[in-house]
């Protein structure tokens, strides 16, 4: 897969690591994300971060679990709302020194939807 | 809260349903009236007006803790949210509980946002307060419904149809 494809495969699908310490993003009542968790964070500009999880394990993309947690959500649900996922991996020195191939991003998410978010937030499975 | 038994009368306040305000006009009711007629046996509790509820008043401390969040407080680059958004919040939290409104939960965002939840069995309203905006998104059964921007003054006219 080259960097910047287009991930077209219907099978395919994402992880999305969110911070959790202090429960900000995580709703106490129900242990669910809340959509400020899928919205994409400044240095991204307007695209949301995953992983590829056909190219990690959920041990690796969450990097540490007592500071993150790991949702899942699939490339069908994305391309249902008009939003597609690029293949972006990072190498060593780009991201705090990790290397990450599995690293894709979410592109399509214009600035005044806040819809996506809370959608993606709704329809993603608790992984780690 | 006190119970009141003994023969009482009301001067009951007209809500104005468009404007959400009060009005100058009221009726008087007696007790005996709302036991005999409306609930037999019922007793009338008073409330203070304008008191925050336990719940809201749980959220406003919560937003107020937001203020130390600083950069990178989410170790993924979320700015820290100035006080002027902190401020904002904080009025919609008030005027929501002004009309028995209570936030089901609130989280601040990446983009210097604080979002609040609102929910109602099945269904969801999230408000979400940006420095130069305010949005709000709708969801029915997890669906998606609807989403715009808002202001204080239609607040009560959104959250009635919610």
């Amino acid at each position: 897969m080259k960097d910047g494809e287009e991930i077209v495969d219907l099978d395919a699908n994402f992880y999305r690591r969110v911070y959790r310490s202090d429960k900000r993003y995580i709703i106490k009542q129900t242990g669910r994300p809340t959509s400020r968790a899928f919205s994409p964070s400044p240095k991204d500009e307007g695209k949301l971060s995953v992983d590829l999880t056909s190219l990690t394990t959920p041990e690796v993309s969450v990097l540490d679990d007592n500071r993150f947690c790991l949702w899942e959500f699939s490339n069908v649900l994305i391309r249902g709302i008009d939003l597609r996922a690029i293949y972006n991996p990072i190498l060593t020195e780009e991201q705090d020194g990790f290397n990450n191939p599995a690293h894709c991003l979410v592109i399509g998410i214009e600035e005044e939807d806040e819809s996506k978010a809370g959608i993606l937030a709704r329809n993603a499975r608790r992984v780690v | 809260m006190e119970v009141l038994r003994e023969k009482q009368e009301f001067k009951i306040p007209f809500r104005d349903i468009e404007r959400g305000a009060l009005t100058n006009d009221s009726y008087t009711m007696g007790i005996e009236f709302l036991n005999s007629t409306m609930v037999p046996g019922a007793s009338v509790v008073l409330g203070v007006e304008g008191r925050i509820s336990a719940k809201n008043e749980e959220v406003i401390n919560l937003i107020k803790s937001f203020v130390s969040l600083n950069d990178n407080w989410d170790d993924n680059n979320a700015r820290e949210i100035p006080i002027q958004t902190i401020s904002q919040a904080i009025e919609v939290v008030e005027e929501l509980n002004a009309h028995d409104i209570d936030v089901y939960f609130t989280s601040p965002g990446p983009n210097q946002e604080i979002l609040l939840l609102l929910k109602n069995g099945l269904n969801e309203l999230e408000l979400i307060i940006y420095p130069d905006k305010q949005k709000f998104v709708k969801f029915e059964k997890n669906e998606f419904v609807e989403q715009g921007n808002f202001d204080l003054e239609m607040l009560h006219v959104l959250v009635a149809l919610f």
